[in-house]
């Protein structure tokens, strides 16, 4: 061994000991894990693999398979569905690749179709498994189907392609609409892979569980009956993510043999700066004085930034400390969405050969990363899943040797809660992937695509609905044209192509435009919620560091006009939801208090913006906004309490309702922590239902004094914020015991003590001790209803 | 709550008179002129009884071992006129020369007596399993007569029968001829014979068996005649047969969805007119494009028609037959394009005096042709006794299109020409550089 190898060892340690030992930075460190070495664990290959095979996986360096590849390998070659849930870089594809060349080796008319989230993904796997193949000898036809598939090569790929690498958007569009001329994939479909598997949660993974029910429709109407071999990163969940998507039983393989190093995690938080505010360091800054610390003594790190616009502020930085360290700028590379195959080879040679040894890279390529292992990870920012997390910090994970990973918070709730609840971060994965295939909007877009594809045969049962409930949904659609039915069998009768008209990432409403008018140029595009919020007249809208003001919104036409400015201003919009209740489910009273869940319309309206100046972050200023508002129709969770509940509080009526404003924030944070969304991905109004739509309590002069008291009934809704809902809200409810629990633990244990911060309270307008001390009162109250 | 209800509540209900949302039938119906006052009076909701099949059109059902099909036959004499031409004369033309022209081996030995015409309605354009051809035309040869059926889908779930009776039309192993039928009717026909199971394994492909597409013929015999070599174009143009009234494509399918949800067959007529219309069309327009595409001098035909035709057996490696077609009118008949098929021709066949002539002849054209210039260039650098008008050629050649090439052969001819005679002027400043 080279001593440039063994010389980071050494000074990973020091770092380790500075961070954890006790130093100056020590205070900041919440949490320290360390996860022991693991040795390999082998098995072997079944001696019924062809001969063929086994030579070129001998050629490529592989004599004996980890113990997981050897179990997939003989669960799929036993006939069986399997999930596969083993750390990064523990050898996945290896666990498709063999079972699936084995079967075209012996038979070549055999097909496999490969799902990847991304065009990206389905290439970097393309040259892997190309390679494998080469090494065989034999000839299997191996081809990509994306979107740059050029139109004179797709008939090759159809008729001659033995394994197909596609994602789920093209499979929806471009593959299952025309299955006619996929005759000899979908007649000898032996086998689909679907790599990454945690990414199909949420909207998107309610989608692609309708595509893969078209999938298998198809595949059962050509007679096929495919096996189904899943991978997916650490989540709670895998076996019954997997059975929502494909409605398949699947075994799990999730014991790693794979041999890993002695891995540390430290979870950071950046000091407090505004005591007052509850404001701490920013997480770039802390990040990059960290990033510069390691590479600069020689250890080979990545960052995770949260966005494109944080990572070249990183790179620049990290760059500038390398000059003022006398090395090379050039030892820190950028890695972004959009870098061709070519140029992260280049970096990946790189970081092989010592010529780069820092890379900062966006969350959203944590998928596509092939840069083998490095000695530190730093997390700038928790990046919305555990297993995020866990995918970036397996790219810090040497087989032999030490690893870091860092964990920077930010000063968001969720973060904070994070960093102070660090033993959240480890051990079993608490995190579920969801997915709800039964909301209408998918259900019934991909209820059309199916009956396009195929007609809906008498009795049919699509995906998990019931007989009678296809039934109703067909009807539902013969009402409106698109189907007709014809001797009992439903026909798609529209000239329409509706997997066109659905999107698998999103809603698909019309971006806006925004427009300098100095330069009549278009700068950027906007989607349709963002644009309430960001592209109102006299909004400051900021792109690549520079500001712009918005002089003209024309909202019909989707444009906004801005031009160029040097404010010392920011602006934030201000917003307010509002809840009405469409259908009331599963109503639970505890004690005083009702729990129930349902469907919501919820209007988000921009009531206005206020001006932040910037660096001191104060307040300079208001002004008004005029826009229609945004609606949405999706799932909620609610909290009703008496108004005699809020008599009772502590503190007069004000606080009171700070209090219950301050509760709705914690539970908010805890739902995210428990449910492990993104902060985004629910949604959070307090309001007064007695009016019947439900109008925020901040709006009402004085509650009390306008209705009788005994119809006063604040109410605090978590909504699912995806039209139609993924199952948060029910979710929420199932776990409401918990979760109170939980939030009044974070009231009670939040470092700020007496006045409230952003952590626990959120931001109200002033913190007081009078509002903690009434949402506390409240908290426990509820969690006590709750348990008994 | 039910599903039902739910999705009634969330998504929205039915609008009235059951269209669908985003093909508003109503204005589309009253664009198509002839049916203006059906469709308006049917707003109004006055317009009583639906018009049933039977009063648009007097088919009947067949049985067939899928169940009945509702089918119109119509019958030709052959001495019928459509438009200016006899339909019968297509059965007596020759077509042994098509298979090269249009390159598919697969005609070879096909007889126009098998040939089977055919062309669909279909619910969309694009080629997806989700569009259902609703209305299958075809012509065949009936013993003394052309024999036009139409297969029309009175519900979806009559599929398989249609099928079945096309399947049996296949069976006879005919030559097919369409109208765009390698792109639309036979992908779609293909789509529908794969998902009602009439099709298993791809060796059942309808695009393997004997095909003419006539817009391929059409368009490579026409190129650049007309504004567009679309069949009602092709029809007006070259067959003298005007449609009246004619149901525009795009509302064709709402004709069928209209049928489908109301039972009102009225703007149905006008479809299965359409239909005929283009299967009747097929067969004359068949004969006249086999005539045009005969390999042979035929001074009555249009210069332009020979110069295509001359391109394309040029593209199929014919020379010979290129010349022989073009030979009526060399040389002042032809446009450039035609004298650019005759330059190739010559050369190609080793005329040496012929490619002179097609080559001056050609640039007195086309005067600013870079091409044929420095090719008459080169040819009469060959001979000193020409060397001077070559060296003017060159010069031309290269101001008409400054390229290397150009370049290079200029000064290499001046160099040759001021060895062989006097000092010529000086050279151009560019070329110097």
């Amino acid at each position: 061994m080279s001593t440039s190898t063994l010389l980071p060892r050494r000074s990973l340690d020091d770092i380790i000991e500075g961070l954890t030992g006790g130093g100056a930075q020590a205070s900041n460190v919440t949490g320290h894990f360390v996860t022991p070495a693991r040795l390999p664990r082998h098995g072997v290959f079944p001696d019924a693999l062809h001969p063929l095979l086994l030579q070129a996986l001998r050629a490529r360096g592989i004599e004996r398979p980890y113990t997981h590849q050897a179990a997939a390998i003989a669960a799929v070659l036993a006939g069986r569905h399997i999930v596969l849930t083993t750390p990064t870089a523990s050898g996945k594809t290896l666990c498709y690749n063999v079972p699936v060349l084995d079967r075209i080796l012996r038979a070549p008319e055999s097909r496999a179709l490969y799902l990847f989230p991304t065009k990206a993904l389905s290439q970097d796997q393309y040259s892997g498994l190309h390679e494998l193949i080469e090494a065989t000898g034999a000839k299997v036809g191996t081809f990509t189907f994306d979107g740059d598939t050029p139109p004179d090569a797709r008939k090759a790929v159809r008729d001659h392609g033995q394994i197909v690498i596609t994602n789920p958007d093209m499979l929806h569009a471009g593959i299952l609409p025309q299955h006619t001329r996929w005759l000899k994939l979908f007649e000898n479909l032996e086998f689909i892979v679907i790599d990454e598997l945690h990414t199909y949660r949420g909207i998107f993974g309610s989608h692609v569980a309708h595509v893969l029910r078209r999938l298998l429709r198809i595949c059962a109407f050509y007679g096929a009956h495919p096996q189904v071999i899943c991978c997916s990163a650490t989540i709670a969940n895998p076996v019954e993510l997997a059975q929502t998507l494909t409605g398949l039983d699947l075994e799990l393989v999730s014991d790693s043999g794979a041999p890993t190093g002695e891995h540390h995690l430290v979870c950071y938080n950046p000091p407090v700066v505004n005591r007052e505010l509850g404001i701490r360091a920013g997480v770039v800054r802390t990040s990059y004085r960290l990033a510069a610390e390691l590479i600069t003594q020689g250890v080979s790190t990545i960052v995770f930034a949260g966005g494109r616009l944080q990572v070249e502020v990183l790179l620049k930085y990290l760059r500038e400390a390398m000059v003022a360290a006398h090395q090379p700028p050039d030892l820190v590379q950028g890695y972004r969405g959009g870098y061709l195959p070519l140029h992260r080879r280049r970096i990946e040679a790189g970081l092989r050969n010592g010529t780069v040894r820092g890379v900062v890279a966006t969350n959203a390529l944590e998928l596509g990363l092939d840069i083998g292992s490095l000695d530190a990870c730093i997390v700038a920012g928790y990046p919305g899943s555990i297993a995020s997390l866990r995918q970036q910090s397996g790219r810090a994970g040497r087989r032999q040797g030490k690893s870091l990973t860092v964990f920077v918070a930010r000063s968001s709730a969720l973060d904070q809660y994070l960093v102070t609840h660090p033993e959240t971060l480890v051990g079993a994965s608490p995190e579920h992937a969801r997915t709800n295939p039964r909301n209408l909007f998918v259900l019934v877009d991909h209820v059309k695509c199916a009956a396009y594809e195929l007609p809906f045969e008498p009795n049919e049962r699509y995906a998990d609905l019931s007989e009678a409930e296809t039934a109703e949904v067909l009807a539902y659609l013969a009402t409106h044209g698109v189907v007709n039915e014809s001797a009992g069998r439903w026909h798609w009768t529209e000239r329409v192509f509706p997997a066109h008209h659905v999107k698998l990432r999103g809603i698909p409403e019309e971006n806006f435009v925004v427009i300098d008018v100095a330069k009549d140029k278009v700068l950027a595009e906007v989607d349709f919620r963002s644009a309430h919020m960001t592209l109102y007249e006299h909004a400051i809208y900021n792109l690549d560091s520079d500001q712009y003001q918005v002089e003209r919104l024309d909202y019909d036409n989707h444009k906004a006009y801005v031009r160029r400015v040097e404010p010392d201003y920011y602006t934030t919009a201000l917003t307010e939801s509002r809840v009405g209740v469409l259908d009331e489910e599963g109503i639970r009273p505890a004690g005083p208090v009702s729990l129930a869940h349902g469907e919501v319309l919820v209007s988000l309206k921009v009531v206005g913006f206020k001006k932040i100046r910037f660096h001191t972050n104060e307040n300079v200023g208001y002004g008004d906004v005029v826009l229609p508002d945004l609606e949405m129709h999706t799932t909620a969770f609610w909290l009703t309490l008496p108004d005699a509940v809020l008599a009772e509080l502590p503190g007069d009526r004000e606080a009171a309702i700070d209090g219950l404003a301050g509760l709705s924030h914690a539970l908010h944070t805890t739902a995210c922590v428990e449910l492990m969304c993104a902060e985004r991905d629910i949604g959070r109004a307090v309001g007064d239902r007695s009016a019947g739509i439900f109008v925020p309590l901040e709006l009402r002069p004085g509650p009390a004094a306008e209705a009788p008291a005994s119809e006063f009934a604040p109410t605090i809704f978590l909504y699912d914020a995806m039209p139609g809902g993924v199952g948060l809200a029910e979710e929420i409810h199932k776990r409401a015991p918990e979760l109170l629990a939980r939030t009044l633990s974070l009231l009670e244990g939040c470092r700020c003590e007496e006045a409230g911060c952003p952590a626990c309270l959120g931001a109200l307008p002033g913190y007081d001790g009078r509002a903690r001390t009434a949402a506390v009162a409240l908290a426990r109250m509820l969690a006590q209803a709750l348990t008994e | 709550m039910k599903l039902g209800d739910r999705l009634r509540r969330t998504l929205g209900e039915a609008t009235p008179e059951g269209t669908a949302p985003g093909s508003p039938l109503r204005d589309e119906l009253e664009r198509y002129g002839k049916l203006r006052e059906r469709a308006a009076a049917a707003a109004r909701g006055e317009l009583g009884e639906a018009v049933s099949l039977a009063a648009v059109s007097d088919g009947g059902l067949i049985e067939t071992p899928r169940g009945p099909a509702w089918v119109v036959d119509t019958r030709f004499e052959l001495t019928h006129l459509h438009g200016t031409r006899r339909i019968g004369t297509f059965f007596d033309t020759e077509l042994e020369h098509l298979p090269a022209l249009v390159a598919d081996e697969r005609l070879h030995g096909r007889d126009a007596r098998q040939a089977l015409f055919l062309d669909i309605e279909a619910t969309g354009l694009d080629h997806g399993a989700g569009t259902h051809a609703f209305l299958i035309g075809w012509g065949r040869l009936d013993g003394q007569e052309l024999l036009v059926r139409q297969a029309l889908l009175r519900e979806p779930a009559e599929e398989e029968a249609v099928l079945q009776l096309l399947v049996d039309e296949l069976e006879r192993d005919p030559l097919l001829v369409s109208f765009n039928g390698k792109s639309y009717d036979l992908t779609v026909l293909q789509s529908r014979l794969v998902i009602q199971r009439f099709y298993h394994r791809t060796d059942c492909d309808l695009k393997l068996r004997p095909h003419l597409d006539l817009l391929h013929l059409g368009r490579n015999l026409h190129r650049g005649r007309f504004p567009d070599t679309r069949l009602g174009t092709l029809e007006r143009q070259l067959l003298g047969f005007e449609r009246i009234d004619d149901v525009p494509g795009h509302l064709v399918p709402s004709c069928w969805f209209h049928f489908l949800r109301s039972g009102d067959a009225g703007p149905l007529g006008g479809v299965l007119l359409h239909n005929l219309h283009d299967v009747v069309s097929m067969v004359t327009l068949a004969e006249r494009l086999a005539h045009e595409a005969l390999p042979l001098a035929d001074p009555t035909r249009d210069a332009a028609v020979s110069a295509n035709l001359a391109r394309l057996l040029l593209r199929r490696g014919m020379p010979g037959p290129a010349r022989e077609v073009l030979a009526p009118h060399t040389p002042h008949g032809l446009e450039p394009d035609g004298l650019r098929s005759l330059v190739t021709a010559a050369r190609r066949s080793g005329d040496a005096a012929g490619y002179r002539a097609a080559l001056e002849t050609l640039v007195r054209a086309a005067p600013e042709d870079a091409a044929a210039l420095g090719s008459l260039a080169r040819l009469l650098a060959r001979d000193a006794d020409t060397l001077g008008r070559a060296v003017e050629l060159a010069e031309r050649a290269w101001k008409a299109h400054p390229s290397r090439v150009a370049a290079r052969r200029l000064a290499m001819m001046r160099r040759r020409l001021a060895a062989a005679s006097p000092p010529s002027p000086a050279e151009p400043e560019e070329l110097t550089r």
